[in-house]
C-alpha cells in the first residue's frame, strides 16, 4: 500500500492514512453523534470533502459543534464541502441495495473531491437495520468488503456506523469481520476478526 | 509439547470481551461469542443452551454461565481438534469468567434497575398517597374550618337560644338568642354557672337529666324546665340537651338548644282554664237541663199542694184552726216554690230582667232565707240604711250575690263560729274620695258589705279568690264557683267588689250598686177587680189532679168549665163548636200536642180566642215567645187559685175590649 500523509478521525489523536476503513459498534446515539461530529469536524478543519449518511442526524447539535470552531454549517452545505443524505436515500433508495452502483458513487464521490481541490474525501455513516430486509440487503458483507477494495484506490477515509441494539450478534460478528479496523472505547484499533478481501469475496469473484 | 497460541485469536478473544459490553442483550451477546470464538483453533462449532446439562463427552467443551450463583446457560464448545483447542482453554474460561461478570453486572443492574424503578414506583405510590393523604388532611381542615364556622354561624345567629357548658355546669358561651331571653348580654354569662339562672324549683330536675348524660344512660334529653330572667321573672323553656365526647369517650361539654315556650305556656295554662271554663259551663248546663226537669214536675207537684190547700182553705172559716194549718202549708209551699226559682237562677235558666230594685227589701228577704241554711254558731246581724238603695237590678241575682257572699262568709266562721254582719248603706263618692279609682267612678252607690269574724285571708292569696275554681276549702265542701259568680252578678250591673281581710280577725266583702235616680217606684196595687165570672173555660193539663184542682177552682168562682187532660182531645172539642168557649187555660208541657202546638191549632181555628198558659218549666216556650203566639197570659206554676182567677179576669175583659 502506498505510504500517504496520514488523517486525523477527531475523536482519537491517532493518525490513519486516508482509506482506512473503519467499524464502529456503538451502543448509545449519543457516542454515535459524538463520533460524528468530531469526525466532521476534523475533515472539515483538514479541508476534506465530507459526507454523513444517517436517519438519526442531530443537525442542530452538528451545527452547534461547527459553530464553535468558526464553521458555519450552511456554508459548507452550501458549497458541499459537507453533503448531508438519510441511510435510505443514500443506499437504498427505491428499497433496494445495490452495492456496484454505491461503489460507484463512493468512487465518483473521490474522484469530484480531488477535482473539487479538496485534500481529502471522508463519509461516515449509520446502516440501518432495513438492510436485512430490503432487496439486496443480503449483499451488505460483500458490499463493506467491497468498499475495503476500492478504498485502497480510492482512499476516502471511512467510518461504518452499526448499532449493538438494532442488529443481531452474529451480523455483528459478520460485520467486524469485513472492517479491517474498528472503534474501541475510543480507540481504533486493528480487527483481529478481518478478513481481507481477497479472502472474505473469494466465492463472490466470479 | 510446545504449543504456539496464534495472536490474532488471542486478540479475537480480547476484542470480543471488549465489544460483548456494547451489545444490548444475552442473545445478541451469545450469538456474537458463539460467531467470534469458532475461530479459535480446534472449535468446530459452538452453541449455547439455557440452563445446564450433563456431560457431553470429551469432544464438548461445557463453559457454564452462572448468574446469582446458579447456572443460567452454557456455552458448548463443540471440538475438531482437542489438542489444537487445548493451549486456548484457559482464554476462553477467562472469556467464559468475563461473560458471566458481565451477565451477572447486568443482572445485578437489572435486579438494581428493577429495585430502583420498584423504589421509586412506591416512592410515586407513596408521594401519591402522601399527596392525597395531605389532600385529604387539606380538604379536612378546610371541612373542619368550614364546619366550624357555620357552628359558630349557626350557633351565634340561631333564632332559638343555644347554650355551651362545661361538664361541671359552667357556662363556656351563649348565643345572642339565649342571653337575650334572659336579659343578659352574651359575655355576662359566659363562665357561670347554669344552675344560677335555673329556677330553683327545677335544678335538681336538670341535674337529673345532666347525669343521665354523663352515665350515658340517655344520648340526649329534652325536657322542660324555667330559668330565671335578670328581672326576676321566669321564663319557660324547652331543652335538647346533647354531651359531647372526645375520642377517648370523655365529656367535653354539653350543647344545649332553648326554646323560649313562655307565651306556649301562658296559652297552656289560658286553654286549660278555658277548658276548665267549657267544662263548668257543660256541667252547668247538665245541671241546667236536670233542674229544668226537676223544677217542671216540682212545680206540678206544688200546683196540686198550693190548689188543693187553696180550696180546702176556702171551704174553712177563718177562725179554724185548720185553716190556720193549711196557711201554715201555703206558706211552705210558696218557699219551697222560690226554691225552685233559685234552682232555675243557680243553672242559669231563669231569665234575666232587670228593673229598678231597692236592694233593702232583697237583703231583707235574703237574710231570712240564710237563717235556715247558716249553722246556729253564727249570729247574723243585718244594718240597712234609711234611704232606699234603688239600683237597676234583676232581684234574683242580688239575691244570689248576697246568698254566695253569706255562704262563703259562714264556712270562714263554721269551725269556730263568730257574727255574720250583712250592712247596707247608700254613699255619695265624690272626685276626692279616696275610695275612688279607674273600677270605681264618682257616683252614688248603693253599697252592700258582708263580714264576717273568721280566719281570714291569706293576703297572697286575696288576688285569687275570684279565680273560678279557687278554693282553700276541703275536697267537697265547696266547689270554689261562688265568689266567681258573685264577681260575676256584680260586673253584670256594674257594679264593683272588694275585699279586705285580716289573718285571724275576719273578711268584708264590699259591693258597689251604682244607684238609679228617681229611685223605685211602688208598683200601684191594682183596684180590687171581680175575680168571678159565668163564662165557659176549657181547661187543659196533663195532670189529672191539675185538672180537677183548675175545675174546681174556677167552677168555685162561677165559671162553666170544661176540663180535659188531653190536649188532643181539648182541640177536638174546641174544633167542635169554637164560639163555645170564652178562654181556654192549657199547659206547655204536654204529651201528643204540646200547649205551644195546641195554642197554633186553636188560633188556627179561631184567632181571637183568648188563651192562658201554665207552665212548671220549659225551654220551648218563655213569656216573649207566649206573647208571640197571642197568649193572654203566661203564668209559672205553681199558681195561686186567686192568681190565677186575677188571669182569667183579666184576660176575658181585654178580649172583650178588643171585640169591642
Amino acid at each position: 500500500m502506498q505510504e500517504r500523509c496520514s488523517i486525523c478521525f477527531g475523536f482519537t489523536d491517532q493518525l490513519f492514512p486516508p482509506g482506512t476503513h473503519v467499524c464502529q459498534i456503538y451502543s448509545t446515539d449519543e457516542e454515535r453523534q459524538k463520533s460524528v461530529n468530531k469526525f466532521l469536524l476534523a475533515g472539515l478543519h483538514n479541508n476534506e470533502c465530507s459526507s454523513y449518511y444517517s436517519e438519526k442526524a442531530d443537525i442542530k447539535a452538528l451545527e452547534e459543534v461547527l459553530a464553535s470552531e468558526n464553521i458555519s454549517f450552511a456554508e459548507v452545505v452550501e458549497s458541499r464541502t459537507l453533503s448531508l443524505s438519510g441511510t435510505r436515500d443514500a443506499y437504498f433508495p427505491q428499497g433496494r441495495f445495490d452495492p456496484e452502483k454505491m461503489l460507484g458513487q463512493l468512487r465518483q464521490y473521490h474522484l469530484d473531491a480531488q477535482s473539487g481541490g479538496f485534500a481529502n474525501a471522508r463519509v461516515i455513516g449509520e446502516m440501518s437495520p432495513e438492510i436485512e430486509t430490503v432487496e439486496g440487503g443480503e449483499r451488505l458483507l460483500e458490499y463493506e468488503s467491497k468498499i475495503t477494495l476500492l478504498l485502497r484506490e480510492h482512499p476516502i477515509t471511512a467510518v461504518c456506523q452499526y448499532a449493538a441494539d438494532e442488529f443481531s450478534g452474529a451480523l455483528i460478528m459478520d460485520i467486524l469481520k469485513v472492517h479491517p479496523y474498528m472503534i474501541v472505547r475510543g480507540a481504533i484499533v486493528h480487527n483481529p476478526f478481518f478478513i481481507p478481501p481477497e479472502e472474505f469475496l473469494a466465492p463472490h469473484i466470479h | 509439547m510446545i504449543t504456539h497460541l496464534k495472536p490474532e485469536v488471542l486478540g479475537q478473544l480480547l476484542l470480543m470481551q471488549t465489544l460483548i459490553g456494547s451489545l444490548p442483550d444475552e442473545e445478541k451477546i451469545f450469538d456474537f461469542a458463539c460467531k467470534g470464538l469458532v475461530d479459535v483453533p480446534g472449535v468446530q462449532y459452538i452453541e449455547w443452551q439455557d440452563g445446564a446439562t450433563a456431560d457431553h463427552g470429551e469432544t464438548t467443551v461445557t463453559l457454564p454461565i452462572k448468574v446469582e450463583n446458579a447456572p443460567a446457560r452454557q456455552l458448548l464448545l463443540h471440538l475438531s481438534d482437542r489438542q489444537a483447542f487445548e493451549p486456548y482453554l484457559e482464554y476462553i474460561k477467562n472469556f467464559s469468567f468475563m461473560l458471566t461478570v458481565l451477565l451477572e453486572e447486568r443482572n445485578q443492574r437489572r435486579i438494581n434497575e428493577s429495585h430502583q424503578k420498584n423504589l421509586e414506583r412506591r416512592i410515586a405510590e407513596r408521594t401519591r398517597d402522601l399527596e392525597k393523604e395531605i389532600a385529604e388532611r387539606n380538604k379536612t381542615e378546610a371541612a373542619l374550618l368550614q364546619s366550624e364556622k357555620l357552628f359558630r354561624v349557626s350557633f351565634e345567629y340561631a333564632a332559638i337560644g343555644k347554650c355551651l357548658t362545661a361538664p361541671d355546669g359552667k357556662i363556656i358561651m351563649v348565643n345572642s338568642a339565649f342571653a337575650r331571653m334572659l336579659g343578659y348580654e352574651p359575655a355576662a354569662l359566659a363562665g357561670r354557672d347554669i344552675s344560677e339562672l335555673t329556677h330553683k324549683d327545677d335544678i335538681a330536675l336538670n341535674q337529673l337529666h345532666i347525669q343521665a348524660l354523663l352515665d350515658n344512660t340517655a344520648g340526649t334529653v329534652a325536657f322542660e324546665k324555667r330559668y330565671v330572667h335578670a328581672s326576676g321573672t321566669t321564663v319557660w323553656a324547652s331543652v335538647g340537651t346533647f354531651l359531647f365526647r372526645n375520642l377517648e369517650a370523655a365529656p367535653q361539654f354539653f350543647i344545649t338548644h332553648i326554646n323560649d315556650i313562655s307565651a306556649q305556656k301562658a296559652a297552656d295554662k289560658e286553654r286549660l282554664e278555658l277548658e276548665e271554663q267549657l267544662r263548668h259551663a257543660q256541667k252547668m248546663e247538665a245541671i241546667g237541663t236536670l233542674a229544668g226537669g226537676i223544677a217542671h214536675d216540682f212545680n206540678n207537684i206544688l200546683a196540686v199542694i198550693i190548689g188543693y190547700t187553696d180550696l180546702a182553705a176556702e171551704e174553712l172559716p177563718q177562725t179554724s184552726e185548720a185553716r190556720q194549718s193549711l196557711e201554715q202549708v201555703q206558706l211552705a209551699a210558696n218557699r219551697a216554690k222560690e226554691l225552685v226559682q233559685q234552682i232555675l237562677f243557680f243553672s242559669r235558666k231563669q231569665q234575666r230582667k232587670l228593673l229598678p230594685v231597692d236592694i233593702r227589701g232583697v237583703i231583707a228577704e235574703t237574710t231570712k232565707l240564710l237563717r235556715a241554711s247558716i249553722p246556729a254558731t253564727i249570729d247574723i246581724v243585718t244594718d240597712l240604711g234609711a234611704e232606699a238603695a234603688a239600683i237597676m237590678a234583676d232581684r234574683a241575682q242580688i239575691e244570689q250575690i248576697l246568698m254566695n257572699l253569706c255562704t262563703n262568709s259562714a264556712q270562714a266562721m263554721e269551725e269556730t263560729g263568730g257574727t255574720l254582719t250583712v250592712e247596707q248603706q247608700c254613699l255619695d263618692l265624690d272626685r276626692a274620695d279616696p275610695q275612688l279609682d279607674s273600677e270605681l267612678p264618682a257616683g252614688r252607690y248603693a253599697v252592700l258589705s258582708v263580714t264576717d269574724t273568721g280566719t281570714g285571708i291569706d293576703e297572697d292569696m286575696l288576688g285569687k279568690i275570684f279565680d273560678p275554681y279557687f278554693t282553700t276549702k276541703e275536697v267537697g265542701k265547696g266547689s270554689g264557683m261562688g265568689l266567681s259568680v258573685v264577681i260575676g252578678l256584680v260586673k253584670s250591673h256594674n257594679g264593683i267588689i272588694r275585699v279586705a281581710s285580716r289573718k285571724g280577725v275576719g273578711t268584708t266583702f264590699t259591693v258597689y250598686f251604682p244607684c238609679i235616680a228617681g229611685g223605685v217606684e211602688k208598683p200601684i196595687s191594682p183596684p180590687p177587680s171581680p175575680i168571678e165570672g159565668n163564662e165557659h173555660i176549657l181547661v187543659v193539663d196533663d195532670e189529672k189532679a191539675i185538672v180537677e184542682i183548675l175545675q174546681r177552682s174556677l167552677q168555685s168562682l162561677g165559671y162553666q168549665v170544661t176540663a180535659t187532660s188531653s190536649s188532643p182531645q181539648a182541640l177536638e172539642i174546641f174544633r167542635k163548636n169554637p164560639t163555645n168557649f170564652d178562654l181556654v187555660v192549657t199547659d206547655q208541657s204536654m204529651p201528643r200536642l204540646s200547649g205551644e202546638v195546641l195554642c197554633r191549632n186553636l188560633k188556627g181555628i179561631r184567632p181571637d180566642v183568648p188563651i192562658i198558659m201554665c207552665t212548671g218549666y220549659s225551654t220551648r216556650v218563655d213569656a216573649d215567645k207566649a206573647a208571640s203566639l197571642g197568649i193572654y197570659r203566661f203564668l209559672m206554676k205553681p199558681v195561686s187559685r186567686i192568681e190565677l182567677a186575677i188571669a182569667i179576669r183579666q184576660s176575658l175583659d181585654e178580649a172583650v175590649t178588643e171585640d169591642s
